[in-house]
């Protein structure tokens, strides 16, 4: 027969990897990711139920490490978006935090002193579920936002929470059992406030780096408008020269015509008055929206897009005045853009082709397609994932080795693959829809902006 | 009968327009009241005492009122109506969107070029104006034009069905499934099933959030969370592609 205890340590053992599976980015689609962990964890959950139900709490302690630990963290190495120290940094996170709640439930249980450790199991029942409500209302998502921008600094992260997790192991059972070594409590307690309090340090310092990263995203996007508006007046200037001229030589164009009809040479002057026309063509800019911070950013990627060859097919219905931040708006646009542009520019000639389509009725919506090569994933949350080994790879590599003919250095993108982040994060930010989505051969982006 | 206005202050012009409009419902057989008008301010007294037009061929550049607030001023009245800009400067065609206008075409144009322009505007309006659906109710057989229905929903075992003008019309109880008997609807683009009971005109579809649509005269349809994706793909998909068009 199980004792609570058994009930307890079972239990423990689900939510360890339920922690474990919220905490972790999959590099797969969201249900593709529940069932893979679900068909995985499962198994290993009620293989190792069953070893401590048949070989006792002390050998399924003892081989905890290849029975469980191994094989999870093996899992969630395979499944994660991020092969690196993240995913051991994650892991160890999960497993030092329900070690603490195992010892602190345990610590008060014999505290209390009722029997049948009612009171341990009550709490575990309880603290979990509490710990993985509060994970999926207030952590999830920021911690996942911080997994992205912050590129550097997880290994390091990653060795202290497995310190600690070998730490707490080898304190509470090495050589034995620590409820039968009292006078190593005190110790064990101390390095149990310790590791909160490291890791709330922690936290700040993610925090902190998140801000900055940021921070320099958004000196990095000023930047580029600025270049962009720079652009586009240097645009302007040309055109007034061209009208200055265009001026100046009125007067002797009248002239000419009117010698021509003077003598009754009325094919002669239609040519002239045709041939002045075109030299009027050149005096306009060309303009794609109406709003200039927007019509600036389609100015100098879609000048850059010309110049490889893509051709633009764009109707954007976007008014001078938006209820939204056009600065922030052109994020989107100057990520979506890029990306279109990496994806099709050495595409066959034929097919460098990027359609853009925007609307303000019944909702501001965007549309931005282009026909891509290759295969495209999606991770959990629908969003594209590069795919390491194809040549998918420039579909959303860093561009930062991509100086446009226009001499703008184009990239916003801080990190493989944040371009499509950083759209994301103003969709999160502004309450708009973002979708992506691959038919016949076009990848779409679409997005609504409430 | 179509109704078209021609709005062209300039008169040699608007009467070039009229005979190549005249000509080309000549050579389609289409009926059709044209009235032209040499300014805007005649066109919206015309529109607000009379009807709206099913399609406004509009010049830009005009001394009282440009084509272009015009076109803002005409949605205000009249949603449907096909704005076509008909004009010699090609440095309006960003301002035109804001009419979500169904053309720009710069003068001089040719026939061929103003009968495709048209027959693509008549196919439209034909396509919006022209399809229907019979609902058998308790009382008779009612044909009910596709452009009216805002919505339907199951609701006591049958369809009813949420009219533009706020009446609704019941249909018999059902013997099959929702979706079987609006199965007709849902050959159209504009229509959409939503979970198990509703069916949504995309065309009256105001907003999706997270928790379901509101409609063109705020009705607040409640869906299921993960009705709202699909339903947001097909909506935005719809108006992508050229709403009415």
């Amino acid at each position: 027969m199980l004792s609570l205890l058994d009930i307890s340590t079972i239990y423990y053992l689900f939510h360890v990897m339920a922690l474990n599976a919220l905490l972790c980015e999959y590099r797969y689609p969201k249900k593709k990711a529940i069932w893979l962990t679900v068909a995985f964890m499962t198994p290993l959950a009620i293989y190792n139920s069953w070893f401590f139900v048949r070989f006792g709490a002390e050998l399924a302690g003892q081989m905890c490490l290849i029975n469980c630990t191994i094989p999870s963290l093996i899992f969630f190495w395979i499944v994660t978006k991020h092969r690196n120290g993240r995913i051991l940094f994650t892991f160890c996170l999960s497993d030092t935090i329900s070690l603490e709640i195992v010892y602190i439930t345990r610590f008060i249980d014999d505290w209390i002193g009722l029997p049948d450790y009612w009171v341990l199991f009550i709490l575990r029942l309880i603290a979990w579920p509490l710990l993985e409500f509060a994970i999926i209302k207030h952590l999830r998502k920021p911690y996942l936002r911080i997994q992205n921008m912050i590129d550097h600094g997880w290994g390091g992260l990653a060795a202290i929470t497995l310190l600690f997790y070998i730490l707490l192991l080898l304190m509470a059972t090495v050589p034995y059992i620590i409820n039968e070594r009292p006078e190593y409590i005190p110790a064990l307690l101390l390095v149990m406030v310790l590791m909160p309090i490291i890791y709330w340090n922690i936290a700040k310092m993610l925090i902190h780096q998140q801000t900055l990263a940021d921070m320099r995203q958004k000196e990095q996007l000023l930047t580029l408008q600025a270049t962009m508006m720079n652009q586009r007046i240097s645009q302007y200037r040309q055109a007034e020269r061209t009208i200055a001229i265009a001026r100046h030589d009125m007067r002797h164009k009248f002239h000419t015509l009117d010698s021509l009809l003077a003598n009754g040479n009325i094919s002669e002057a239609r040519e002239f008055i045709a041939l002045s026309g075109d030299a009027l063509i050149e005096t306009q800019v060309k303009h794609w929206c109406l709003n200039p911070v927007l019509d600036a950013v389609f100015a100098s990627y879609l000048a850059m897009a010309e110049s490889y060859g893509i051709k633009i097919e764009a109707a954007l219905d976007i008014p001078e005045e938006l209820h939204v931040d056009a600065t922030e708006l052109s994020t989107v646009f100057a990520n979506a853009l890029e990306n279109a542009i990496n994806a099709v520019k050495d595409l066959p000639m034929g097919k460098r082709v990027i359609r853009c389509k925007c609307i303000q009725y019944p909702q501001l919506m965007i549309k931005i397609s282009n026909p891509y090569e290759g295969e495209i994933t999606f991770d959990s949350d629908g969003i594209p994932v590069p795919n390491d080994n194809k040549d998918l790879l420039r579909f959303f590599a860093n561009f930062t080795d991509t100086r446009s003919p226009k001499g703008i250095d184009s990239s916003l993108n801080l990190a493989h693959g944040l371009g499509t982040r950083s759209i994301a994060a103003y969709c999160e930010k502004h309450g708009a829809f973002c979708e992506y989505t691959v038919e016949d051969g076009w990848f779409t982006i679409s997005i609504v902006q409430p | 009968m179509l109704r078209i206005a021609i709005l062209d202050d300039e008169r040699d012009q608007r009467e070039n327009t009229h005979n190549l409009l005249s000509e080309y419902l000549n050579e389609h057989h289409i009926v059709a009241k044209v009235i032209d008008f040499p300014s805007a301010r005649q066109v919206l007294n015309e529109v607000e005492d009379n009807a709206p037009f099913d399609i406004y061929i509009v010049d830009i550049v005009m001394p009282e009122m440009s084509g272009i607030e015009f076109g803002k001023l005409i949605r205000k009245l009249d949603r449907n109506g096909l704005i076509i800009y008909l004009t010699t400067s090609p440095d309006f065609a960003l301002e035109s969107y804001e009419t979500h206008a169904f053309n720009y075409i710069l003068k001089p144009v040719s026939a061929g070029k103003f009968a495709s322009i048209l027959d693509e505007a008549i196919q439209s309006l034909h396509k919006r104006l022209d399809s229907s659906i019979e609902v058998k109710t308790h009382s008779s057989i009612i044909r009910i034009p596709l452009d009216t229905i805002l919505y339907a929903e199951l609701s006591n075992r049958a369809v009813q069905y949420h009219l533009e003008d706020g009446n609704s019309v019941f249909s018999t109880t059902l013997t099959g499934a929702f979706r079987d008997a609006v199965s007709p609807l849902l050959d159209d683009n504009r229509f959409v099933l939503c979970g198990a009971s509703f069916l949504l005109n995309l065309h009256f579809v105001k907003m999706v959030d997270k928790d379901g649509a509101l409609l063109t005269d705020n009705t607040r349809i409640s869906l299921p969370k993960t009705a709202c994706p699909p339903l947001r793909a097909a909506w935005s998909n719809y108006w992508l592609e050229g709403g009415t068009k």
